[in-house]
């Protein structure tokens, strides 16, 4: 990813602790879009998602103050984010996980699909059980994949954003994907799911 | 048989982290162990399967909702403004309150004039609250005008600052003020026969494809001007029954197209109903997920937060519903047009 072009993110958070609206507005847009994926991974729900992303960085917002610069502001939004994630899922109580199909998300680097119906189905059928599968993961180990897999966070950043020592990186992440590859054994084996047959 | 291998080890191998030394034990072990062979080869399997999900796009609407709310926050957080807006309006209020005083002095023939006043001192607040009331998506105009007939004036006569220009008004002749008051009682007394404040129609949507819908609704809005982005940004939605809710202003004909519209669509099902029982529903919904959570709650179960802070979270999910509920509007007045409330439903889940 190529750096962002104008001010750097420490120069946007001064400005927004001075008040300054319009350079949150940028830390925002800067930042949404990898925010909002991690999210999006993290709860399967693409209205979850835009709903606790921007919570989040409402709450970054009001807690400008606390945020002393001793990380990058992405490894601090992280943090909010997965926080409000998790909070946000307990406020909704028996909220459903839904598989991914909201006009709301967008994948943005996505090639051209020329395949026949029938093979994109199948694409998207996969892409559906594997979001099946971290959904039925623990909320650590989902943090973990996604932050390595999806955001190809290093092990310093990882434990940087999750506030856990390396070495636990290590293991949890190992345990993480073995716990996934279990899951997507047996959803891959079994017929499909309610949500799935429903479309 | 497992093999005792430092599993963590071949993860950091596999993602880059191994430094020279534990690369090096990693790849001998590797060359003899087929097991630790196949967890690396399941690894990039999973990480293509994961990456196949790829990356997502914020919708736009997140932007507009951080900045919305932050503004809500730095108007609290500025009381001073508050109070200097207090201030502000307590002056003009005194001036107005002067100027009538001596207008009303001046004698009997001008009386008219001098209520024309109080009438423009009252008006800006008055509109001020029918815009905030507009904005809130429940304004009502029938109320606005029933409230205070007498004192609708149009906006415009508000805004071009005819306040300060009461001297100009004093001396015109009086039929220019006469004029809207007419059509304000005009409009007043259309609105009248209607005794009770009839209810918000709600139009129940129940779709397997409730993106769809949605869809469908804002193609049908977009085709008339209306106001709704893309990645529903005025598609307000409760925090705690996950129903979807959009507030639009369309007259009796359009009302029929649309449900036309929407009835056409596969696995969807149009109901009518109004806005108290919608708020019943939702009640209910409330009602039943409390009762589902406080059974789950009893459960012996891994409790992730202490009872006391899921009481408080409740609370909270629950006040932002209604806000939400309220908070959405699309469209603006346009006359002939009123307000209806869709709610999006999926059909409940089939029960085992």
């Amino acid at each position: 990813m190529s750096p962002p072009a104008g001010p750097d993110d420490r120069d946007l958070v001064e400005r927004s602790r001075r008040g300054d609206g319009e350079a949150f507005g940028r830390l925002v847009e800067r930042h949404q879009d990898r925010i909002y994926t991690a999210v999006l991974r993290f709860c399967g729900d693409p209205e979850d998602a835009r709903d606790i992303v921007q919570r989040a960085f409402i709450n970054a917002w009001r807690r400008l103050e606390a945020f002393k610069g001793d990380c990058a502001f992405s490894t601090w939004m992280y943090r909010i984010a997965f926080n409000e994630s998790v909070s946000f899922r307990r406020e909704g109580g028996r909220r459903k996980l839904v598989p991914i199909q909201g006009r709301d998300e967008e994948p943005v680097a996505e090639p051209v699909d020329d395949r026949r119906p029938s093979e994109r189905m199948e694409v998207e059928e996969g892409r559906r059980k594997v979001q099946e599968a971290l959904n039925l993961l623990d909320p650590g180990e989902r943090k973990i994949l996604i932050l390595k897999e999806l955001e190809e966070r290093s092990y310093d950043e990882i434990a940087e954003i999750l506030e856990i020592p390396k070495g636990t990186v290590r293991s949890r992440l190992f345990r993480a994907r073995e716990a996934l590859r279990e899951k997507l054994k047996v959803l891959m084996g079994a017929p499909a799911s309610r949500a799935n047959s429903g479309n | 048989m497992a093999c005792g291998f430092d599993k963590g080890l071949i993860a950091a191998y596999y993602d880059g982290e191994a430094t020279g030394e534990e690369r090096a034990e990693v790849e001998r072990h590797l060359g003899s162990c087929p097991e630790c062979a196949r967890d690396l080869a399941a690894m990039k399997d999973l990480s293509s399967s994961l990456k196949s999900l790829g990356r997502a796009s914020a919708p736009a609407s997140i932007v507009e909702g951080v900045a919305r709310e932050i503004a809500a926050i730095r108007a609290v957080r500025r009381p001073w403004l508050r109070w200097g807006l207090a201030t502000a309006a307590g002056v003009l209020i005194g001036v107005g309150i002067i100027a009538v005083v001596q207008d009303r002095q001046a004698g009997p023939q001008e009386k008219p004039l001098a209520l024309a006043s109080e009438r423009n001192l009252e008006s800006p607040r008055r509109s001020e609250n029918d815009a905030l009331e507009r904005k809130s998506g429940w304004a009502d105009k029938d109320e606005v005008l029933k409230k205070d007939p007498a004192g609708a004036q149009p906006p415009a006569a508000e805004a071009d600052g005819r306040v300060a220009g009461r001297d100009e008004e004093a001396t015109a002749p009086a039929k220019p003020v006469a004029e809207p008051e007419k059509k304000v009682d005009e409009a007043a007394a259309k609105l009248a026969p209607k005794e009770a404040k009839p209810s918000v129609p709600v139009i129940q949507v129940t779709s397997e494809d409730v993106a769809s819908a949605r869809a469908e609704v804002e193609a049908f809005l977009k085709e008339r001007e209306m106001s709704v982005k893309p990645g529903a940004p005025l598609l307000g939605r409760s925090a705690f029954v996950k129903d979807h809710y959009l507030q639009i202003e369309l007259s009796d004909e359009e009302v029929k197209l649309l449900e036309k519209r929407l009835a056409a669509l596969k696995k969807t099902g149009i109901a009518r109903g109004t806005l108290e029982a919608e708020r019943k529903r939702v009640a209910e919904s409330e009602a039943s997920i409390m009762k589902d959570r406080k059974q789950e709650a009893d459960a012996p179960a891994p409790a992730e937060e202490p009872a006391e802070a899921r009481g408080a979270a409740e609370a909270k999910a629950k006040e932002e519903t209604s806000r939400e509920f309220t908070r959405r509007t699309a469209g603006g007045f346009v006359a002939g047009r009123k307000k209806i409330i869709l709610v999006f439903l999926e059909p409940p889940p089939a029960k085992k």
